[in-house]
């Protein structure tokens, strides 16, 4: 490890020859794929129509039964999954919403005439903090609360829901990262008055877009199948429907990998271990772990860099990783409430702990796309770029300016 | 029961054992479809602007000879979008014919605005020039101009109107993308038009839509709310976003249907021309005419239904719905009457003058030619009995 540096950055050959991305794009092997789009050009069956296609039905009925809850209801796509919740849930004012997630949760929010508050986050999980969101509750008007579970851990659901019931107000999640999570045998996708989970390829069950909503509530399942779009007409519920309809090759892909969902999950957790094996030691690299799941999906690697102690900011790191074909992430960067429209008008909780998140946490490589070998050298890089942070440091300071 | 000789309403053997429907799903050969997705298979990319959703913008741009192409997750959201995009920001209505697609006032209501209701012209069945002017006021944000199932409405007239006015227009040309207007193919007039790739539609991507346009600061716009990829520039109307990305699955599938356009077009006219000869024998129905002016796709069989027609619509639909031909009625009901969120609603005297006067007919992939005639043989035979089949329902 010592010696010459092997490090591209500082003009070595890189690691990897091609691009390494973040996300999990597991999906079918060639012919599973190849036999499911011969069927559903055999049926013409191409998208639910007046009907569902059978496919998806297939998929819902899978969905309920993996997740436990009465109603999961595909959708196409999960950020108009969680605009056709916020709209079931006649939700209109102040919406409470981690700042630290996606921008497509407090978007999802715009267009039912909701105002996101940002709430900030616990330093150690990341996760929404409980303590912010009540001091947002005191503060009165609040109408709701979108709950986000990141990377595979969940929120802390017993007391949140306490919380919603204390101020009178709906708690929905976005559960885009938590597929197959579980908080004590309860899977996620049970709690709230509805969760939406995102299919997205970046997640560890994908149809490529798409996501499903589920709720144990039969009167929400009625009016969000009505508004997704496909049989509005037979329901006899009059809402402002908003197409989300997953076709059905959609549907084949999700149902095959369900089918792989636990070989898929133990490569994560494989891979997850392996990363954690080798940086677990390295002073100035934190791993976020999962201690609100009894189950994890392990679909992110996340970690947070110190500066002082790694030697090197969180992005001179990426940069680093960067040069060797690593595309690790910044995630949410910058967070959403740094971000127009957002940054202009909004009221939002002191947001120091997501400040923080955003310039240190990243994210690396997991899934279908990586192998342990590849994990082997992504760890190699980050213990070569600590003992030669002052030379990187040199090498990019230029380019910073 | 003998007066109503043969209806499967009363017993009888339905004339067809699958169903015949009105939409197109059209099948692209499997082999295209395939090769397609060698690509999403080699670039192991699956969504978010892909290989496959580039090359189907481009040769969505070349189709319509417009300067871009936008593809989008479903016609509904490219709608929305696109209204989304240009109309006015600080203007609350949006003028739209009641005579229309069913879920236009959701489309508007998702954009943030106010449906404003306007009549048809009642030989087009679409906005006109004059229907557009009598709604525009000072709040007006945008047009939205729906070419009608069968020829176009006025495109020229009305984006030159939306220009004389400083009125955004958007076109919803779902049903129009093969049409031209004045010798200038559907995609390029007024500031937008949306489109829908449904599998019920001319091109089949399973599900999807998209925007075309010759400006292409909109374009780049479009694709930026569609991706949350824009930081500090403008979103639109209260600064929305959301992702409404064609998968790579579904744009293997809409280039595939683009590749076979040309060679649906025949087996339409085919189609077409016998239900114009059929027709013509049956007093009381008339097939609303395809010009050949405007590059017609030929797969919308419109038929308009006049006093001289024994039944009422709904009952034929129920005769035809028991032989298991699923015609259905055109644009109904009309969008004012349906959800009660806010609206402007003036007196829409065309409108309701002809809307329950028109039925849709089966034809695209799953109605050969033979089934046609079936088809044409039933209403005849509707026609023949009208009288008895009148007594019957009275006596009900």
């Amino acid at each position: 490890m010592t010696g010459k540096p092997s490090l591209a950055v500082l003009g070595a050959k890189p690691s990897f020859s091609e691009l390494l991305p973040v996300g999990q794009f597991y999906w079918p092997e060639w012919e599973r794929y190849e036999k499911a789009a011969r069927d559903i050009f055999s049926r013409r069956y191409y998208v639910s129509q007046r009907k569902l296609g059978p496919l998806v039905v297939q998929l819902q009925r899978r969905l309920q039964e993996f997740i436990g809850v009465k109603h999961a209801i595909p959708v196409g796509s999960a950020t108009i999954g969680l605009m056709i919740a916020t709209h079931a849930l006649a939700l209109q004012g102040k919406v409470i919403v981690p700042s630290w997630a996606s921008i497509a949760t407090a978007q999802s929010l715009l267009w039912s005439k909701c105002q996101p508050v940002f709430c900030d986050i616990d330093p150690e999980s990341q996760q929404m903090s409980l303590a912010s969101v009540r001091r947002v509750l005191e503060g009165g008007g609040v109408k709701g609360i979108l709950g986000v579970h990141l990377w595979g851990n969940a929120l802390p659901v017993d007391e949140l829901e306490m919380l919603a019931n204390d101020y009178g107000v709906a708690l929905y999640y976005d559960a885009a990262h938590a597929f197959g999570c579980r908080v004590n045998e309860r899977a996620i996708g049970t709690f709230g008055r509805a969760e939406v989970f995102s299919f997205h390829a970046d997640n560890i069950l994908s149809t490529a877009e798409g996501g499903c909503i589920a709720t144990n509530d039969d009167a929400l399942a009625a009016k969000l199948r009505a508004m997704r779009g496909d049989h509005v007409s037979g329901t006899g519920v009059m809402v402002q429907s908003g197409t989300a309809r997953m076709s059905e090759i959609q549907a084949a892909v999700g149902l095959m990998m369900l089918d792989d969902f636990d070989r898929n999950r133990r490569n994560n957790e494989e891979q997850h271990h392996s990363y954690e094996r080798r940086l677990s030691s390295i002073a100035g690299i934190k791993i976020l772990k999962h201690p609100g799941v009894t189950t994890s999906n392990f679909q992110n690697f996340v970690g947070v860099v110190d500066n002082s102690e790694f030697g090197l900011t969180r992005d001179e790191l990426l940069a680093v990783l960067r040069a060797e074909n690593v595309a690790a992430e910044r995630l949410f960067y910058p967070a959403s409430h740094a971000v127009s429209p957002f940054s202009e008008t909004l009221e939002h909780e002191q947001l120091k702990n997501t400040e923080w998140a955003a310039r240190s946490t990243f994210q690396l490589p997991l899934g279908a796309r990586v192998t342990v070998d590849a994990i082997e050298q992504i760890c190699d890089i980050i213990c070569e770029a600590r003992i030669h942070s002052k030379s990187i440091k040199s090498v990019l300071a230029p380019l910073s300016e | 029961m003998s007066r109503a000789p043969g209806f499967a309403l009363f017993g009888g053997k339905p004339v067809f054992a699958e169903a015949k429907p009105t939409c197109n799903l059209y099948r692209p050969d499997i082999e295209v479809f395939l090769g397609y997705s060698r690509v999403l298979y080699q670039s192991k990319r699956y969504t978010d602007d892909g290989d496959l959703c580039r090359m189907l913008e481009s040769r969505l741009a070349e189709f319509h000879a417009v300067e871009r192409a936008v593809s989008m997750t479903s016609g509904f959201w490219a709608h929305v979008l696109a209204m989304s995009a240009v109309a006015l920001p600080d203007r609350q209505e949006i003028i739209a014919p009641a005579f229309g697609y069913r879920r236009t006032d959701d489309m508007i209501a998702w954009a943030g605005y106010v449906p404003h209701f306007c009549d048809v012209d009642p030989e087009t069945l679409g906005p006109s020039v004059d229907t557009i002017k009598a709604e525009l006021n000072d709040r007006t944000a945008l047009i939205l101009a729906p070419h009608p199932m069968v020829n176009c409405c006025d495109a020229q007239g009305i984006e030159d109107l939306g220009r004389a006015h400083g009125i955004p227009v958007v076109f919803d040309s779902v049903e129009a993308g093969y049409r031209a207007y004045h010798n200038r193919r559907i995609g390029g007039f007024g500031d937008a038009e949306a489109f829908s790739m449904h599998s019920p539609k001319l091109l089949n991507s399973f599900e999807g839509g998209y925007v075309t346009t010759n400006d292409r600061r909109l374009a780049d716009r479009l694709d930026g709310m569609k991706r949350f990829r824009l930081i500090d520039q403008d979103r639109g109307k209260d600064g929305k976003a959301l992702n409404a990305t064609l998968n790579e699955m579904h744009a293997a599938m809409a280039l595939a249907s683009l590749d076979g356009v040309d060679e649906q077009i025949l087996p339409h006219r085919r189609k077409y021309d016998l239900y114009v000869a059929g027709l013509w024998e049956i007093d009381g129905l008339k097939i609303i005419e395809h010009k050949e002016s405007q590059r017609p796709d030929y797969r919308l069989i419109v038929v308009r239904i006049s006093d001289s027609w024994p039944l009422s619509r709904e009952d034929t639909f129920r005769l035809l719905e028991a032989e298991k031909v699923l015609a259905r009625p055109y644009y109904y009901p009309l969008n004012h009457k349906v959800v009660e969120y806010p609206r402007v609603c003036p007196e829409l005297p065309v409108t309701e003058a002809i809307s329950q006067d028109f039925m849709v007919l089966p034809s695209g992939a799953h109605v050969s030619e033979h089934d046609v005639e079936e088809i044409i043989d039933i209403l005849a035979k509707i026609r023949r009995h009208g009288s008895e089949l009148k007594s019957l329902w009275k006596t009900e």
